[in-house]
């Protein structure tokens, strides 16, 4: 039996999901492989390495082949994994993007100062002394001595393996950390790798080796392969198999310490060779005020939890004994890159300013990600995220999600050996709610399937899962579980605003039954006094086509509606979305599809009643507009996408999208509707020259380089330029010129540069009045205008032309230096295109 | 006076409206009559004509880069000053022409 997929992970077949993979196929009895048919390769389902190793990357044509006496209930579990739980496993993870390289161009300030270049893997400031980190040295581990017979040898290994495996399970159960959690499942599923065991056994075996020497051969080999990958982040993994390999060396030679460092007493810069993920986790991070290693990594698990603590650190630094010196205070600077192993008074001035305005920065972001998503026109569109577990969910506020669009609640217990029970459900369900702070949490209750057997609920196995007894559809079967669920779900909404939410609905009975059964649940609890949620929400997900078609009476029963756009695009245009041959009849913008959203969002307002959306749908940027001119209520999606999806909502102008969304449930075919979107796009893409988030009013900066850089730093935040340095440096040498202050308190420093990707202006009025060139007066206002270096005549030229011109004026600049609030500021600089004949507003 | 002008400067972005906008405020407030070319990010705007050029009594460079097609202006007389000089005292510039 085979199971075609095209794999979806942005980060391709990483230790993670091989892992889960491993998991999943470890429940079977049949022989699983896995196979890239784009690659040519194929490994044992079973082996997290051998998975890792076949470098799958986004996009990959896979195939998973079963063949045994289970086949076919692994074939459907895995069909459920892979259509269900592989796209997401990677939602809350940060994959850092390729590290600048060392700044090419360094602010005027710090030119002349020693430094030491490197890879800035980890972004911020670190000023602190230098404090070297004792390290473990892998190669001295292994002590020479005769081997004892080669089953001896291995017993020795095996029960090394067991307790390691154990403190590991340990270390699992105590941390608090979600990174660490993940670092440690990893390593965990390396030690019970077949390949790695198989390793071990063939050199005791066949070479007499100690067990101790076995093991590192056999890591050595798997290294070997994984450093031959293509994928730098697969190469990296290497290291992960090095640490196992040191743990499971400490072990055998007696040791039952379990890794750690000793780390330094003051808050200090760290300073490393290498660092492995075991050494991050035993650190005490509020001691450390950024790390320099030597070893030149870049996705390590030491960046990732560097990134996660918010440690800056730069990598890839040669020579650090003879460069740094113990004790002596150095400056870490995360952005670009950068050490100063002796920072003079001017360096630290430029670095003790540049962390105030970092800080400041960081803080407008995350503030305006904050904000609710409001159009243009002052549309309001809610945008929350999916999720499966609390550290989602913790992830999810974090990345200023404004609420939980779906718990999968079947996600938190599919280890489970027995049902979830009420108690354990209500703990779960309450640890969510109380995570997310206030926003809503809409619970969806179990989805599962007679594909994948959970094994609390035994259900038969399926020719056509998909369209099989599922969900909602098994709850009769298994009352007390069911029951359990929606008990718990009242509890859980005595902490915070709840919603429960119905999955696989395809008609009104099914509704009515469901509402029978909370109501009754609500009872009992009223019944045993036990506390509860009052005025819960009842919803249902708009999966099924014939749901669509009973809107009307559906509307009678519930409050809310969820479209499952995966579902319901499978459903409705009869495509298995994991069928390499009919893909792409179930395109994502067939006018059908978004016909059947406006039958769902037109009878569901007409009774005032809320509709979202989950599903990939909802997160794609390319339907955005339409979701928005369509009238949806809310999105849910994936954590990391909610701060983009809600900058680009502001960006937009729901009027406008409101006319494409009609043009597009017009269009005949898919091609059509593509063509309508793309236009749509480009047109409205192109932002306007300055807004709101380019101007800052009582800026404290003091002097002329910081309100440069603060104005730049803006400009790159709003993603208008690439490099603030690179700017800053065109901006500079246009001031060698003849410096850009005039006579009335303003200055207008600006340039043209490769680095600038649109035009744009900054607007910067002074708390303290500024030096800004000799001889000329203190300026109050600083504006920054920065042009692409191809520029042609264009109307965003041609509106700085015409604001040249009126800064001559005094009544304009009265109104610049009089304006309450960066919006009055923004009108004025824009407002007066009605100086030109014919130009269009912006 | 019957004046015409060319403003431009490195960049081509700002100073050369500027220069352009006090040189005709000026001029009006003066009672001269000006025509300003501007050589800026956009191009050349508002060309002088052969016969703008003819019917002046003085030419106005206030430019930061060297003047793009100067053999119209072979013979003119012509004031050159810094463009700094146009936006910051552009009376100051009129004087010196009036000289």
């Amino acid at each position: 039996m085979d199971l075609a997929f095209r794999f979806p992970l942005n980060a391709g077949l990483h230790a993670r999901p091989a892992a889960m993979i491993q998991e999943e196929a470890g429940r079977y009895k049949a022989s699983i492989r896995f196979l890239n048919r784009t690659r040519g390769v194929s490994a044992d389902a079973r082996s997290t390495l051998a998975l890792v190793a076949t470098t799958t990357a986004q996009g990959d044509d896979c195939l998973f082949v079963f063949e045994g006496s289970d086949a076919k209930t692994a074939h459907g579990a895995f069909r459920v994994f892979v259509d269900r739980v592989l796209p997401h496993v990677d939602d809350g993870m940060v994959i850092p993007a390729a590290p600048a390289t060392a700044a090419a161009v360094l602010p005027r300030p710090l030119r002349g100062a020693r430094t030491l270049s490197g890879l800035a893997v980890s972004p911020g400031i670190g000023i602190g002394p230098a404090f070297f980190l004792e390290e473990t040295d892998h190669a001295t581990q292994v002590v020479a001595r005769d081997a004892l017979s080669p089953d001896e040898e291995f017993a020795r290994f095996t029960a090394a393996a067991d307790a390691v495996d154990g403190d590991i399970e340990g270390q699992l159960r105590a941390s608090r950390s979600s990174a660490a959690l993940d670092i440690l499942r990893v390593h965990r599923s390396l030690l019970r790798d077949p390949s790695l065991r198989e390793g071990v056994r063939k050199h005791v075996h066949e070479e007499a080796l100690t067990a101790e020497q076995a093991v590192r051969a056999a890591a050595g080999d798997v290294a070997a392969v994984l450093r031959n990958s293509s994928s730098g982040y697969i190469r990296e993994r290497a290291y992960d198999v090095q640490e196992i390999a040191l743990r499971l060396q400490q072990r055998l030679s007696g040791s039952t310490a379990l890794p750690g460092l000793q780390g330094p007493v003051i808050r200090s810069v760290c300073i490393a060779r290498q660092l492995s993920a075991a050494d991050f986790v035993s650190l005490d991070t509020t001691k450390i005020a950024a790390f320099v290693l030597q070893r030149g990594e870049r996705t390590s698990h030491t960046v990732i939890l560097s990134r996660i603590a918010r440690i800056p650190a730069v990598s890839g630094v040669q020579d650090i004994e003879r460069h740094l010196l113990q004790g002596a205070v150095v400056i870490v600077d995360g952005y670009r890159g950068v050490v100063f192993p002796a920072p003079d008074d001017q360096v630290e001035r430029f670095y003790r300013a540049e962390r105030r305005l970092r800080a400041d920065r960081e803080n407008a972001v995350a503030v305006a990600a904050r904000q609710p998503a409001v159009s243009k026109d002052g549309y309001r569109l809610e945008v929350g995220a999916n999720c499966s577990s609390v550290a989602d969910v913790q992830n999810a506020i974090a990345h200023a999600a404004e609420g939980v669009g779906m718990f999968r609640t079947e996600i938190a217990f599919a280890g489970n050996e027995n049902p979830p029970d009420e108690e354990e459900q209500t703990a779960l369900y309450t640890d969510v709610v109380k995570c997310a702070k206030g926003h809503p949490v809409i619970f969806r209750t179990f989805d599962v399937g007679g594909d994948k057997p959970v094994r609390w609920l035994p259900l038969p196995a399926e020719e056509n899962p998909f369209l099989g007894y599922r969900a909602v559809r098994v709850y009769d079967e298994f009352p007390e579980v069911i029951d359990a669920q929606l008990c718990a779900m009242a509890r859980a909404a005595a902490h915070g605003p709840v919603r429960i939410m119905f999955p696989m609905i395809s008609s009104v009975s099914e509704v009515r039954t469901l509402k029978d059964r909370w109501s009754r649940c609500l009872q009992s609890l009223d019944e045993r006094h036990v506390r509860h949620g009052e005025g819960i929400p009842v919803g249902i997900m708009v999966e099924i086509p014939s749901a669509v078609l009973q809107m009307e009476a559906l509307c009678d029963e519930v409050d809310f509606f969820s479209i499952g756009s995966n579902d319901l695009t499978q459903y409705l245009f009869a495509v298995d979305r994991g069928n390499a041959n009919v893909r792409h009849l179930g395109s994502d913008f067939h006018p059908a599809l978004w016909k059947s959203f406006r039958m769902v969002l037109e009878e569901a307002h007409r009774r005032k009643k809320w509709v979202g959306i989950c599903g990939e749908l909802a997160g794609s940027t390319r339907a955005l507009p339409l979701l928005l001119g369509l009238g949806f209520d809310e999105i849910s999606i994936g954590a990391g996408a909610v701060p983009q999806v809600k900058n680009r909502l502001r960006r937009t102008n729901k009027e406008e999208c409101e006319a494409l969304a009609q043009s597009v449930l017009e269009a005949g075919t898919v091609d059509e509707a593509e063509s309508l979107l793309d236009l749509f796009s480009t047109r409205s893409g192109l932002m306007r020259l300055i807004d709101q988030d380019l101007v800052v009013l009582g800026s404290r900066a003091d002097d002329k380089g910081e309100i440069i850089r603060e104005l730049l730093g803006m400009m790159e935040d709003a993603g208008r330029i690439t490099s603030g340095d690179a700017v800053e440096e065109a901006v500079w040498q246009r001031e060698d010129t003849f410096a850009t202050g005039m006579e009335f308190g303003i200055a207008l420093p600006h340039c043209k540069s490769p680095h600038v990707l649109m035009p744009s202006i900054a607007v910067g009025r002074m708390e303290h009045p500024l030096a800004w060139s000799d001889g000329d007066a203190l300026v109050s206002l600083v504006i920054l205008i920065a042009i692409p270096e191809q520029s042609a005549a264009d109307t965003h030229l041609k509106i700085i032309a015409a604001l040249a011109r009126r800064l001559m004026h005094d009544e304009f600049r009265e109104a610049l230096l009089r304006a309450q609030s960066r919006e009055a500021i923004v009108d004025a600089v824009l407002s007066q295109t009605s100086v030109l004949q014919g130009a269009p507003s912006v | 006076m019957n004046l015409v002008a060319v403003t431009s400067c490195p960049t081509g972005i700002a100073h050369t409206y500027m220069a352009a906008e006090q040189l005709e405020k000026t001029a009006r407030k003066l009672g001269h009559r000006i025509k300003v070319e501007t050589q800026g990010s956009m191009g050349i705007e508002n060309e002088l004509s052969a016969e703008d050029i003819r019917a002046a009594d003085y030419v106005i460079f206030a430019a930061g880069i060297p003047v793009r097609n100067p053999e119209r202006f072979a013979h003119s007389r012509i004031v050159e000053v810094p463009v700094q000089d146009a936006i910051k005292n552009p009376a100051s510039v009129f004087e010196r022409v009036g000289k």
